[in-house]
């Protein structure tokens, strides 16, 4: 009885931790996966996912996705379905001899669940899985037994434990096959060993072997990059610019996403020019990496690249490795169409879908970007050549204020100062960036003299060119001129 | 507790009854418009909705069978539709609606019951109206009397997968041909007559096979061979243009398993692109443009090329067909009881999909009169279409619903040559065709299953093919 009631506060135990761990160590990953997931309550959604190989799992997973919206309840979810499966494996159990082994698989599935390419649907497939053969395995008929075992085995197979397979069609599908087996060998094993009940110390001592492992593997798996960004695109796609400048200012950037992030919230908070060069920067991608899809498409946005925007967009969607239209590909699709009022047909066809949601449902497709801010005469767009873009709409669109900050940004983040200059040396009350840089020049072509920029020369002659020494001016455009 | 179950009765009568139903003197808002279309008698139910209303009753009748259908939308049992389409020339459809909690009376509305006969299913493919990444994609075969889609060949198997360009011969699943794009990329040519494979279409004279027309006689496909790019514009109204580079028109002869490269429809100055046979497979029509480095002035005119089946060869002269200055012309398709060809006209370009203002225009081929497919067109696009094997129906794409997402009408042909309104493909659900984030593409009339050997494509195994001059 203590080796169970040690079994059971031991489950609590890494279900709290394990939640704790999600909801503030791994909530930007939650969004993630909520953002490239989505559950509809319709039968046609219903029907499509459950009539394909692990599609019940798959279903199951989708419902408690959607959750990761909140994220303190989608990982109390996760926490549950992990503890659910110890619990479910613990039941086969025919003395508490090997009880801690049924912990084995959920604390497996607890450092997997790190890697985005494990889902939830595994882990609720597994579950349901051993839940419905402990449920059979609690039949007291033989026969009956056996009977419900030969016509669950190949139902609960295709219906919860292909899931993995069905969407990956390489990364995970063998480990995944291996720790479902791993998960019934321990099965079989607590079914068949009735041993002698050990000492509480030896269990504890196990327990914590266990949990020291899980969090070990948690500490090797967990990825701290992604997880940054996986914040920042949290942050841009609800246009919160006020927590990505304090999470910038209490934290080191890792990425050029996180600093795409930064400099996004700084124009949308109309401080691009006066601030930018408080952050860390390194060239033109310090702006826009096409690469990552998410995170140019909102910014593109915002400029009023709404075509390419929506273009990314719906590439990301595309690319989307579950192949799933998720509920922020439709949410952005849904923003970005509603910019031009012609397009009215197709927002609506998004909404329709967002509003078969759970969280969606009254989504209202705020764009905060205007059809004036967009090009008025066509250009093919050169994604090689994001500078040209942005000099293009520019001239289209004088009063386009974000594309205009951007295209001196770019210039003043490329070096690429004459076409700085004669672009920008007239604006009445230039921001810092811009005046240190109009000042650099003037000094450096004219022989014109700046007192701040004087200090900043001499200390620069005095640190004889070497970055140690020059901290103090580490916010100004004379720094990243010298030393990025 | 009477009371209350009593006052339940009541509540839920008045719910179900619409007998205080204001008239109307119009017609509802039934979405997908099917008043007035023209349907063959075996096509799945025309279920709809009404636009606004949260509850819906129709009474459908034929003149001598009435059926009632209630609910949230009208969803026409299978059996039921059956018995009403069997007999008459009509369906009337008096439809009553709740909308904002008041029940309205409309005018009856009718569905026109063709005795032509039309084809079994569809076969169209799936895929993302989309730009560059292969998404979910899959060719599909939807039986026409029902709502039952069978999914031929999805891309999950294949990476990166890009599956396309299904094509049978005169509707025939007895010749069929289907690429697959990418790492294990090879082409599907299913001939019954002469034997099926999967075959490497690169060769030493050309660039490959993409856009397939089987010959009448089922022994050639006519491919076009494109060398194929995409752009992306800035402008709201505008958002892909895909355009070639260059582009040529050959002959696959199915039996010798051979690429005949004709040398009138290789000129290097042109782009020559979609081939289509007649119905007596004695000319190929096709699509031909000035070649030119800018996308914007390419337009692309009607030409055609007599062709003997016997030798497998062309006429050494190319004759125009039509030519206007200001419109290019894509996808010509003969009607296979040999009267007329439909084509669709956009402003530029061959890939009319991206186009708004694309539209559908037939030829007479015995006047040689044309002109625009008013009853098939919308303000949105039009463009790929098929004839179904009797000529008396066509299936086309549009974009009409929302600009985007395209969906499938088919359409009746009289004997004149014109055409009644057409009307959205059926679905069991009205909503699907809202829900559903993927576009129907290529649709084409077939008469039968298709069976594909599936463990055949996903094998490395890919035939070579030869090729030789005509000239």
């Amino acid at each position: 009885m203590m080796k169970r009631k040690l079994h059971i506060l031991v489950l609590c135990l890494f279900g709290l931790a394990y939640w704790l761990f999600l909801a503030i160590g791994y909530h930007g990953h939650l969004h993630a996966a909520e953002g490239d997931s989505i559950f509809l309550f319709t039968p046609d959604y219903a029907a499509d996912t459950l009539l394909r190989p692990g599609g019940a799992a798959n279903y199951l997973g989708d419902f408690i996705v959607q959750f990761f919206h909140l994220p303190w309840i989608g990982a109390l979810l996760v926490a549950l379905l992990l503890t659910g499966l110890a619990a479910a494996v613990a039941s086969f159990r025919r003395s508490d001899a090997l009880l801690p082994l049924a912990l084995v698989p959920s604390l497996a599935y607890a450092v997997l669940l790190c890697d985005a390419k494990w889902t939830i649907a595994g882990l609720a497939g597994l579950t349901a899985a051993v839940a419905i053969a402990a449920a059979i395995a609690r039949i007291r008929v033989p026969g009956l037994r056996i009977a419900a075992a030969l016509m669950a085995l190949p139902l609960t197979v295709w219906m919860f434990l292909l899931p993995q397979f069905y969407i990956y069609l390489k990364a995970p599908a063998g480990l995944y096959a291996g720790l479902v087996l791993l998960t019934a060998a321990i099965c079989v094993l607590l079914a068949l060993v009735k041993a002698p009940t050990p000492k509480t110390w030896i269990s504890g001592t196990a327990y914590v072997l266990l949990l020291a492992v899980c969090a070990f593997g948690i500490s090797r798996k967990y990825e701290r990059l992604d997880e940054e960004i996986d914040r920042y695109v949290f942050l841009v796609r609800t246009s919160d610019w006020d927590g990505i400048l304090r999470k910038a200012g209490k934290e080191e950037l890792h990425s050029p996403l996180s600093t795409n992030a930064v400099n996004l919230a700084l124009e949308m908070e109309g401080r691009l020019g006066e601030e930018m060069f408080r952050f860390y920067q390194r060239g033109g991608r310090s702006l826009i990496n096409f690469e990552e899809k998410k995170m140019s498409s909102e910014i593109l946005f915002r400029l009023g690249f709404v075509n390419e925007a929506t273009h990314l967009a719906f590439e990301d969607m595309a690319a989307n490795p579950s192949r799933k239209r998720g509920v922020y590909h439709l949410t952005r699709l849904a923003r970005f169409t509603a910019v031009d009022s012609s397009n009215r047909r197709l927002t609506g066809k998004y909404l329709a879908t967002l509003d078969r949601t759970l969280f969606y449902r009254h989504f209202n497709p705020q764009t905060g970007v205007r059809p004036e801010m967009e090009p008025p005469a066509d250009f093919l767009f050169n994604y090689g050549d994001f500078q040209a873009m942005l000099e293009k709409l520019a001239e289209q669109r004088p009063d386009n204020t974000p594309v205009r900050n951007y295209l001196a940004a770019s210039y003043l983040l490329t070096k690429n100062l004459q076409p700085f200059e004669d672009r920008f040396a007239d604006e009445p009350n230039p921001p810092a960036a811009h005046r240190e840089a109009l000042q650099m020049i003037h000094t450096l072509r004219d022989g014109a003299s700046y007192p701040q920029l004087q200090q900043y020369i001499d200390a620069y002659g005095r640190a004889r060119g070497k970055e140690s020494g020059m901290g103090r001016y580490a916010n100004t455009y004379w720094y990243y001129y010298n030393f990025r | 507790m009477r009371k209350l179950v009593r006052i339940l009765i009541l509540l839920l009568a008045a719910s179900c009854t619409s007998q205080e139903a204001v008239p109307t003197d119009v017609l509802p808002d039934i979405w997908p418009d099917y008043a007035g279309v023209t349907i063959p008698r075996s096509i799945a139910p025309l279920n709809f909705e009404v636009r606004g209303a949260d509850a819906v009753q129709a009474v459908l009748s034929n003149g001598s069978r009435e059926v009632r259908v209630r609910g949230s939308f009208v969803g026409i049992p299978l059996r039921k539709w059956r018995s009403l389409t069997a007999a008459g020339d009509s369906l009337t459809v008096q439809v009553k609606a709740r909308i904002d909690g008041q029940w309205r009376a409309y005018l009856p509305l009718s569905i026109h019951l063709s005795d032509d006969p039309v084809d079994l299913s569809l076969v169209y493919r799936r895929v993302d109206p989309g730009y560059e990444t292969y998404a979910r994609m899959g060719i599909y075969q939807r039986d026409l009397a029902s709502f039952r889609e069978k999914a031929l060949f999805e891309n999950t198997r294949i990476d990166p997968g890009c599956v396309n360009c299904h094509s049978f011969a005169h509707c025939d699943p007895a010749s069929m041909q289907l690429h697959f794009r990418g790492g294990k990329g090879g082409t599907l040519i299913h001939s019954e007559a002469y034997g099926s494979d999967i075959y490497n279409m690169s060769n030493p004279l050309t660039l490959g096979a993409v856009y397939p027309y089987w010959h009448p006689s089922g022994r050639y496909i006519a491919y076009s061979v494109n060398d194929i790019r995409q752009s992306f514009h800035n402008l709201p109204s505008k958002v892909l243009e895909v355009y070639d580079l260059e582009s040529d028109v050959v002959l696959y002869d199915v039996e010798t398993r051979t690429i005949l490269v004709e040398p009138l429809l290789q000129d290097s100055t042109a782009f020559e692109t979609f081939p289509a046979f007649s119905a007596d497979g004695k000319t190929l029509y096709f699509c031909r443009a000035a070649a030119s480095d800018d996308f914007t002035r390419i337009r692309y005119h009607l030409y055609s090329i007599g062709f003997d089946p016997g030798t497998g060869r062309f006429d050494d002269s190319l004759r125009l067909v039509w030519d206007r200055p200001d419109k290019s012309v894509s996808f010509p398709r003969a009607s296979y009881d040999g009267k007329s060809l439909l084509f669709t006209v956009s402003d530029y370009g061959n890939f009319s999909i991206w186009h708004p203002e694309a539209d559908l225009y037939t030829l007479d081929l015995a006047s040689g009169d044309i002109a625009p497919a008013e009853a098939l067109n919308s303000e949105d696009t039009e463009s790929y279409h098929a004839w179904s094997s009797n000529s008396r129906w066509v299936v086309f794409s549009s974009r009409r619903e929302d600009g985007r997402y395209t969906r499938l009408y088919i359409a009746h042909c009289k004997e004149d040559g014109r055409f009644d309104k057409p009307f959205l493909l059926p679905q069991r659900r009205p909503q699907q065709n809202t829900l559903l984030l993927q576009s129907y593409n290529i649709p084409e009339f077939c008469d039968g299953p298709v069976r594909l050997n599936k463990k055949r494509i996903y094998s490395d195994k890919r035939t070579p093919i030869k090729a030789q001059k005509l000239r």
